[in-house]
């Protein structure tokens, strides 16, 4: 298994807080990660790092040996926690939006899940759903093949029935050979899925196991641990 | 990648600007129709004295629309949510700046032709001829005066009216990219930002009047016989003195501007 990420002493410091405190990661393609920490933890400033969208205050984020840049971009896949969607679009405009920048689109994958939601080429993004927005906001992400698929809260404000079309979205389509790092406080929804789990709190990671090891070694469900250490 | 984002970036602005564009030829070509009609009436005068005044404001408000698209367009693909996707295209943010500063000058040169072509719409006939020919006449004037010159004028007049418009879009550019860094308000803050440069250059320009109203006299007749003896490289002069600050000032506006969506990225 190659290195896909890596962060070296990684650390975000904003005028008030330290976001992320020193951080050293190393994870491996071909897996799927959670990224595991109640909110404000840093998960978002990571998935920023990565993404290109922050610099750090000190030490280095790799993907897949480069620094975030024109290159990793087109090796990243990103889903943000809110709706990136130019909403005076048609959905045509948006897939060709995507085909036009991204070289690992897949077109006919992505039309094939819209049309299994029902949504036309020739709609609006504006006319769509909040629920149905999210959902195209994956499918466009999800259509990529790409090396690291990274998804900040993907199932966080929808309801059972969406998240299980979330993650039946995410295990069906991702190229198998890259890794996905799922960001969620929600762990029962997603833990059948994970190979691994990444604890984050106040900027520091307290664990990354696999799902075995957490099994193993503390003979409680991810569930169960994260309540358990992120006890108020 | 520079040719797509000029692709969809053309094709966002065409969207917004063509129907507007149309609209406005649509009223210069009801201000003609209307002087088909003319009399000596006063319903006349006030329907034609009307239809220009439509057709004026319309001019005004078509470039002003243009320039605010420019600068919306800037600030919500970059600094909204829009700005998850745009800077996570495989596309540097130096690619990013100046395609959206390209297609914002030449939109605006877009409705200055349009009001060109809708001004010759509405005055088609004698006017309109009369306008022209007044117009070569003081062309052919011009060139006989100036010779050679008269071409460099036009090139130099050229180039200095799109870094004019290039430099002022990348000023509101660097207003929002500082504005952007506030926690709230980010609009309110732009604008405050863009005040503040304002009042910075009226300042400055007072405090140039008064050290130029302190010049030896005779220093500035030296001035005024040297250019009464070199008018044409005068021009040329005043002409590099324009394009070295604009290009100096709009350089500024860029470094900051590329600054703060390259380290200092704030978004919603």
């Amino acid at each position: 298994m190659s290195e896909i990420l890596r962060c070296e002493n990684l650390t975000k410091k904003y005028p008030n807080v330290t976001a992320l405190n020193s951080i050293n990661l190393s994870l491996e393609s071909g897996k799927i990660i959670g990224l595991l920490g109640p909110n404000g933890s840093g998960k978002t400033t990571l998935i920023k790092l990565i993404n290109g969208l922050l610099t750090p205050t000190e030490g280095r984020v790799l993907i897949n040996g480069k620094a975030p840049g024109v290159e990793t971009k087109c090796e990243v896949a990103y889903l943000p926690d809110n709706s990136y969607l130019n909403s005076w679009m048609t959905v045509k405009q948006i897939v060709d939006y995507f085909v036009d920048f991204y070289a690992d689109f897949r077109e006919d994958v992505a039309y094939t899940m819209l049309n299994r939601l029902g949504i036309t080429p020739t709609t609006r993004l504006k006319t769509l759903s909040k629920g149905n927005k999210e959902k195209v906001c994956l499918i466009l992400v999800m259509s990529r093949n790409a090396k690291l698929y990274v998804l900040d809260e993907p199932i966080a404000g929808v309801d059972p029935a969406a998240r299980d079309y979330v993650i039946s979205t995410i295990i069906n389509n991702y190229n198998p050979e890259a890794t996905v790092l799922i960001s969620t406080h929600l762990i029962s929804d997603i833990e059948q899925i994970l190979d691994e789990a990444i604890f984050i709190q106040n900027g520091d990671i307290l664990l990354h196991k696999t799902i075995d090891e957490i099994r193993e070694e503390k003979g409680k469900s991810v569930d169960e641990l994260f309540r358990e250490v992120f006890r108020w | 990648m520079v040719k797509k984002l000029f692709k969809h970036e053309i094709y966002a602005y065409l969207r917004t600007i063509i129907p507007m564009h149309l609209i406005l030829l649509g009223v210069g070509l009801l201000g003609r129709i209307v002087q088909f009609f003319e009399n000596d009436s006063t319903t006349y005068d006030i329907i034609f004295w009307s239809s220009v005044v439509v057709f004026c404001v319309g001019a005004v408000v078509c470039l002003l629309l243009t320039l605010i698209f420019g600068i919306r367009r800037f600030y919500q693909n970059l600094f909204t949510g829009e700005g998850y996707l745009t800077f996570t295209l495989p596309v540097t943010e130096t690619q990013h700046i100046w395609v959206k500063n390209t297609v914002a000058v030449l939109s605006q040169i877009a409705s200055v032709l349009m009001i060109i072509v809708a001004s010759c719409v509405i005055t088609f006939g004698e006017v309109c001829v009369e306008a022209f020919k007044a117009g070569g006449y003081l062309l052919k004037i011009a060139h006989e005066e100036c010779g050679f010159h008269f071409f460099l004028y036009i090139v130099e007049f050229i180039i200095i009216l799109y870094l004019a418009l290039s430099v002022s879009f990348m000023l509101y550019y660097a207003c929002i990219a500082i504005g952007q860094r506030a926690k709230k308000n980010r609009v309110a803050a732009a604008i405050g930002v863009y005040f503040i440069y304002y009042f910075i250059t009226q300042v400055l320009g007072t405090i140039a009047i008064i050290i130029f109203d302190n010049i030896d006299y005779e220093v500035i007749q030296k001035v005024v016989e040297w250019i009464e003896k070199n008018p044409f490289e005068f021009i040329h002069i005043a002409a590099g003195i324009a394009f070295v600050l604009l290009s100096v000032f709009g350089t500024i506006c860029y470094a900051i501007t590329k600054h703060s969506v390259s380290k200092k990225l704030n978004l919603e």
